[in-house]
């Protein structure tokens, strides 16, 4: 009888505490699922395959033409296409008429109309672009 | 002094705040210029509360960073609890950040080559440098989704931190946020809140806190330039509780090197 009165008391106590540490476990590894589940849907993207534009246009000697994420020009090579993405910090690179070269705004890389580097922060030349010649126009593929 | 500054800081970010929660109606993260453009036109009263949400934000980071000068110079970290420092020094990345995410997401020329440029850097970071541009940006896949997120879950974040800071030792007197409220619709009346058209230019200047960057940018490597560099006076005032004497002139260094980056970047 004196026995029970001390160990009831303690077995609710044990018990208590045991439910306690368990629903404190279980919170934990919740929120730590939660978070582990929303860090991999935030990180986990498939690679997007490239994106692919249909031009018909004439291309003239001498004249670029600027797309929203390209220059398209007629080379002494043949037809040639060029990112837009500065390699340096990825801005939007422009063509200067008055200098006949590419310039980027942001940090003023110049390339030449081959996209060759010629001085500023880049230090690399422009990427060209997948360019197929059709029939119907030219087939450009955007990485 | 330091009330007239704290009170400021909270009084103004509680205006960009709800000028905020009003153009977010309007606003469309799948079409950023076109909206922002038809707030500016189309919306009435549209460009009054995007001019109201420019300046109190701008108006945030300048009072935000008077008040953590003040506090430096009246030494003040010494008689906080260190966490309590660490809060108000992590503030004021805080509020640049959202200043900057703001220029991003109205996607004109200003914003787009920003947020071009804030991937890039963030990449540049060594090991997580890709983990943090799925986080925060990711502008060239996903648009300015993630910034446009950013700016609003860290609004809410820091109002919410420094806010109950302040609204726990009193409540902001009508006063205090008439006052700010006042200034800023007297600036929003007075100019317009700014937007870039996009165009073939030789010379896109970023936000206006960023030209010292920018300017860096031209010599040094991204990740110096971008990255380290602008974190050195955060690192500093944190290391201001412990080291008062070597952060003090580290921050002063600092600040003279931007300042003349920033003016290079300014007069170009």
């Amino acid at each position: 009888m004196t026995r029970n009165i001390y160990v009831i008391p303690l077995t609710i106590m044990i018990i208590k505490k045991q439910r306690r540490w368990f629903i404190k476990a279980l919170t934990g590894i919740w929120l730590g699922g939660l978070g582990a589940v929303g860090l991999i849907t935030a990180f986990s993207y498939l690679p997007r395959p490239p994106k692919k534009i249909f031009l018909k246009v004439k291309l003239v000697p001498n004249k670029v033409i600027v797309g929203p994420e390209y220059f398209l020009l007629l080379s002494a090579h043949g037809p040639i296409a060029l990112s837009r993405t500065c390699p340096h910090l990825g801005c939007t690179v422009n063509y200067d008429p008055e200098e006949n070269i590419f310039i980027c705004p942001c940090h003023q890389s110049r390339f030449t109309l081959l996209g060759r580097y010629i001085s500023g922060p880049a230090h690399k030349d422009l990427k060209p672009l997948k360019l197929k010649h059709t029939d119907a126009g030219f087939v450009l593929e955007i990485a | 002094m330091t009330k007239w500054l704290s009170w400021g800081v909270t009084a103004t970010l509680l205006i960009a705040t709800l000028s905020g929660i009003i153009i977010s109606y309007p606003y469309h993260e799948e079409h950023p210029l076109i909206s922002t453009v038809g707030i500016e036109t189309v919306v009435p009263f549209g460009d009054f509360f995007r001019a109201l949400h420019y300046f109190s934000g701008q108006l945030t980071l300048l009072l935000l960073w008077m008040h953590t000068v003040e506090a430096l110079i009246k030494r003040r970290a010494q008689s906080r609890p260190w966490w309590s420092w660490s809060i108000l020094i992590l503030s004021l990345p805080a509020i640049l950040f959202i200043l900057f995410t703001g220029y991003v997401i109205r996607d004109d020329e200003t914003g787009f080559s920003a947020g071009r440029i804030a991937e890039h850097l963030a990449l540049s970071i060594p090991w997580v440098g890709k983990y943090m541009n799925h986080l925060f940006f990711l502008v060239s896949q996903d648009g300015v989704h993630r910034p446009w997120l950013i700016h609003v879950y860290l609004t809410g974040l820091v109002l919410g931190g420094t806010g109950l800071w302040h609204f726990r030792l009193r409540l902001l007197s009508l006063l205090d946020l008439g006052c700010w409220a006042t200034i800023c619709t007297a600036l929003s009346l007075v100019w317009p809140a700014s937007l870039v058209a996009p165009q073939e230019t030789t010379l896109v200047k970023g936000p206006w806190f960023f030209l010292g960057v920018q300017e860096l940018l031209r010599y040094l490597p991204p990740f110096w330039a971008g990255i380290a560099y602008p974190s050195l006076p955060v690192v500093c005032l944190f290391g201001y509780y412990w080291r008062p004497r070597l952060a003090t002139l580290s921050l002063l260094l600092w600040a003279l090197s931007y300042g003349i980056f920033l003016l290079m970047g300014a007069c170009r």
